[in-house]
């Protein structure tokens, strides 16, 4: 196998996801060539790197409590059954409320 | 009956508790792959908002609960859909999160290789230059520590994509601190 080859296939060997027989081809062929070993060396670095690199990136955030009780909210708000509006009902009210107010005043 | 079974019979307690328990893995790589604290918020309360319509159509003969947590997740992020920055970190921010950065090229990440503080920051500005398609999958792998067949489901992409984008999205980031590595000594 070419190192054009061998390379497409170090970052899925340092994963961990290559076949036996895969695993087997790159394993002989960096055995001979220092190039591919050093290459495979800066690829793991960086990978670690990332890795690292993420962690933090994730650890600078962190969760407001609230959340649970928000998602319950929408939950219980979608379960509630609709009170059907009563056409004209608000204004019926308002109607009473001015009736009772002007009997005050008199 | 576990927690799984119990959310799926309609138990909203059971929800509360996965709730608890995968909040923070949701939330951040939400957050990794969006950039705005808010809208992981958002993405967070939409997926569990998610994850109680659709408890019926999980099964769990055919995928762990987390891989099909993560592919509703990718979902939600791709429905919120707005291109913001992604998150950036100075050196004071890696020091007040708590972790340990190395003085020298010689000395330990917490991992094991070592990675000067150079390195770190040339590092987390060139993931927040990657090409959209690149970001998601190396944030489930690196982070998520998901299987390349685990990102193939939860991304919806055949498994030689998810190996092509990882080789691509490793080398990019290689090649950026070789580059900025040139333009400092020419400097």
């Amino acid at each position: 196998m070419k190192c054009k080859d061998v390379n497409e296939l170090l970052v899925p060997y340092l994963d961990g996801e290559l076949s036996k027989e895969e695993r087997e081809v790159v394993e002989l062929h960096l055995s001979t060539c220092p190039g591919c070993r050093e290459e495979l060396e800066a690829l793991a670095t960086i990978k670690t790197g990332t890795r690292q690199a993420l962690k933090v990136m994730a650890a600078k955030v962190s969760l407001p409590d609230q959340s649970w009780e928000v998602i319950e909210q929408r939950l219980v708000s979608k379960r509630r059954p609709r009170i059907p509006v009563i056409s004209g009902a608000k204004s019926k009210l308002r109607g009473g409320i001015d009736m009772i107010r002007g009997r005050l005043v008199s | 009956m576990d927690l799984t079974e119990k959310w799926q019979s309609d138990d909203i307690s059971a929800l509360e508790s996965l709730f608890r328990q995968y909040r923070e893995m949701v939330f951040k790589t939400a957050y990794l792959v969006i950039g705005d604290k808010e809208d992981a918020k958002d993405i967070l309360q939409d997926v569990f908002i998610t994850v109680w319509k659709s408890r019926s159509t999980f099964d769990p003969a055919k995928r762990k609960f987390t891989t099909w947590l993560h592919r509703i997740r990718v979902n939600q992020c791709l429905m919120k859909h707005r291109k913001k920055q992604p998150p950036r970190v100075s050196l004071e921010e890696v020091r007040d999160s708590g972790l340990d950065l190395p003085e020298t090229r010689d000395s330990q990440l917490p991992e094991e290789l070592s990675i000067s503080k150079w390195e770190y920051e040339k590092l987390v500005a060139a993931i927040d230059s990657l090409d959209g398609k690149y970001r998601p999958v190396l944030i489930l792998r690196y982070f998520s520590e998901l299987s390349y067949d685990e990102i193939a489901h939860v991304m919806g992409i055949p498994l030689g994509t998810v190996k092509s984008r990882l080789n691509c999205a490793i080398k990019t980031l290689g090649r950026v601190l070789v580059n900025e590595e040139r333009k400092e000594v020419t400097q």
